[in-house]
C-alpha cells in the first residue's frame, strides 16, 4: 500500500474493549504512530482500524454498532479518497468532517481528565441534612373569623369521614388497576371549560366521591393546561380549593406533551 | 402584637431592604449559625430577608466567614455556589470521615460519564444526540449515572421534532468540582471557548444526524 507507507506503525495489541468507542480507539491509533490529525492516511488508518474490530473479543450490541458504524464510515471515506477528483470542482477535503470529530473528542478526553482531577481534590466534601424544623404557620387575628374555624373543623371530619368509610368497606376479592386515560380526562376538563369557563377543582373531583385515580389523572390534565398555558391556576391558601379558569373561550389541545396525546 | 415582631415573623421578601444596624460581626455569627442549621446552600437573598440586613452587607459578611474559615485549623469550610453560601466539610477530611463511619469510599465514575459530564459542562444545555455525535457512541447509561449521582438534570427540552430533552449540570456538579459557579471552568482546550459562550452545535448536527440512516446492507463479521 503506497499511502502511510512512511509510517511506523506501532502494532502493539490492543484490546476493543478497553476503548469508548471508534474515535477513542482512532485516536489512540493516530496518536500511537505519531499522525497528524489533518493528514490521516486514510486507507492505512482503516486497515488498522479492521484489524482491531475483527480481533474483538466481546462487545455489547451497542459498543459493536458504533464500532461498525464507524468502520463503514472509514470505508466510505476511503472510496471518496480513491476517486479521482476533477480538477475545476475544488472540493473540501474529505477527511475534514473526521478531523474534526477527532480533535473535538481529544478535547472532551482532556476535560474529563481535568474533571476526574477536580472531583479527586474537591469530591469528598461533605453537607449535613438540613435541621428537621417544623414549618411555621403564621395566622393574623385579624382575618380569621370564627366560621373560619367552623369551616376547618368540617373539613377536618370531612376528610376524616371518608377514611371511616374506607376502612369499613370490604376489601373486594380481586384487586384490579384502573387506568384512567388522561387524555379521556383532559378532553372532558376541556369541555368543561368551553361549557362554563372556570371550575372548582376540589368541587367537581372530589377525592372522597371519586375514584382516586380519575381525580389524580384530572389533576394532572390540569397542571398540563397550566403548562400550555391554556388555564390560569388559583389556590388561595395552602390546601385550599383550587380555581381552574380559562384563559381563552376555547382549549387548545394541540400543546398536550408526551403521555397526554395517546390513550393508553 | 408590635410591629416591628409582625416584620420578623414575616419574611420582607420583594420588599426594599435596608441596611441594618447589626455589626458584621453580629451577621456573621448569624449566618454561621444558619448555614449551619440549613445544611443545603442559602441564597444571599434568602439570608438577607431572614437577617434583614441588605445583600451587599450579606456578601461581605459571608466572604468575610469564608475566609475565617479557610485557615488550616478547620475542617469545616464555607464554600460559595452562585448566589447561596454553604458549609460543608472539607475535602481533605474525607479520610478521616471514612474511618468515622466505616463507609465505602465514593465510587468512582467511569471514564464514559466523565466524558458525558465534561460535554455537558462545557455545552449545556445539551440534548442526548449531540453528546452522542461527539463521543461517537451511544451514552445512556453514563446519563443515567450522572443523573443518579445528581450532577446533572433534565433542564427542559428543544423545540424541534421529537422536542428532545436538554442536559445541564447541577449545584452538586459545582461542589463536587470546587467551582463556585460555571463561569469558573476554565475555557474549553485549544479554545477561548468559556462555557458562557456556547457552540451551536444542535443545529450544526442536525442535517448529519439524520445521514447515518445510511447504513451498509453487508455488515463484517466480527470473529
Amino acid at each position: 500500500m503506497a499511502i502511510g507507507d512512511n509510517i511506523h506503525w506501532d502494532l502493539r495489541p490492543v484490546r476493543l474493549e478497553d476503548f469508548e468507542g471508534p474515535l477513542d480507539l482512532l485516536l489512540y491509533l493516530i496518536d500511537r504512530s505519531k499522525i497528524d490529525i489533518k493528514d490521516i492516511p486514510i486507507a492505512a488508518i482503516t486497515d488498522q482500524y479492521m484489524s482491531y474490530l475483527y480481533r474483538a473479543e466481546r462487545l455489547d450490541v451497542e459498543e459493536a454498532t458504533s464500532f461498525i458504524v464507524a468502520a463503514a464510515y472509514l470505508m466510505q471515506l476511503k472510496t471518496k479518497m480513491m476517486l479521482p477528483v476533477p480538477k475545476q470542482e475544488e472540493e473540501a477535503d474529505p477527511r475534514e468532517d473526521l478531523a474534526r470529530s477527532l480533535e473535538m473528542y481529544k478535547r472532551v478526553k482532556s476535560v474529563s481528565q481535568m474533571l476526574r482531577e477536580r472531583e479527586a481534590t474537591y469530591g469528598g466534601t461533605m453537607t449535613k441534612a438540613p435541621e428537621p424544623l417544623p414549618a411555621r404557620i403564621n395566622f393574623s387575628n385579624d382575618d380569621v373569623k370564627v366560621k373560619d374555624f367552623i369551616a376547618a373543623y368540617q373539613e377536618v371530619i370531612r376528610r376524616r369521614q371518608w377514611r371511616i368509610e374506607i376502612e369499613r368497606k370490604p376489601l373486594p376479592k380481586v384487586v384490579k388497576r384502573e387506568r384512567v386515560p388522561i387524555k379521556r380526562v383532559l378532553n372532558s376538563i376541556a369541555a368543561k371549560l368551553k361549557d362554563k369557563q372556570k371550575f372548582n377543582f376540589n368541587q367537581e373531583f372530589d377525592v372522597t366521591k371519586e375514584d382516586k385515580s380519575e381525580v389524580v389523572a384530572a389533576f394532572m390534565a390540569v397542571l398540563e393546561l397550566s403548562r400550555m398555558q391554556q388555564v390560569k391556576l388559583q389556590q388561595k391558601h395552602l390546601f385550599g380549593d383550587i380555581n381552574v379558569q380559562a384563559i381563552k373561550a376555547d382549549i387548545d389541545l394541540s400543546g398536550a406533551g408526551t403521555g397526554f396525546e395517546e390513550e393508553t | 402584637m408590635s410591629k416591628i415582631l409582625d416584620d420578623r415573623i414575616t419574611p420582607a421578601y420583594g420588599t426594599d431592604r435596608v441596611s441594618s444596624d447589626k455589626s458584621l460581626e453580629q451577621i456573621k455569627a448569624i449566618i454561621e449559625a444558619l448555614l449551619f442549621t440549613a445544611g443545603e446552600p442559602v441564597s444571599i437573598n434568602r439570608l438577607a430577608d431572614t437577617i434583614l440586613a441588605d445583600t451587599a452587607q450579606i456578601e461581605d459578611a459571608a466572604l468575610q466567614l469564608q475566609l475565617d474559615y479557610s485557615g488550616d485549623a478547620r475542617g469545616l469550610r464555607i464554600i460559595r455556589i452562585n448566589n447561596a453560601f454553604q458549609m460543608v466539610t472539607d475535602a481533605s477530611m474525607y479520610e478521616h470521615i471514612l474511618q468515622l463511619a466505616e463507609i465505602e469510599k465514593r465510587q468512582q465514575l467511569s471514564q464514559a460519564a466523565y466524558e458525558v459530564l465534561s460535554i455537558v459542562a462545557y455545552k449545556q444545555p445539551v440534548i442526548r444526540a449531540v453528546i452522542e455525535k461527539i463521543r461517537g457512541v451511544g451514552s445512556d447509561s453514563s446519563i443515567a449515572k450522572l443523573m443518579e449521582r445528581g450532577l446533572i438534570y433534565e433542564s427542559g427540552r428543544l423545540d424541534i421534532p421529537g422536542r428532545p430533552i436538554t442536559y445541564s449540570t447541577t449545584d452538586e456538579f459545582l461542589r463536587c468540582m470546587g467551582y463556585s459557579s460555571l463561569a469558573d471552568l476554565p475555557p474549553f482546550p485549544d479554545t477561548e471557548e468559556t462555557p458562557d459562550e456556547q457552540m451551536s452545535l444542535t443545529e450544526e448536527m442536525f442535517p448529519e444526524a439524520e445521514d447515518t440512516a445510511e447504513q451498509p446492507t453487508e455488515l463484517p463479521k466480527l470473529d
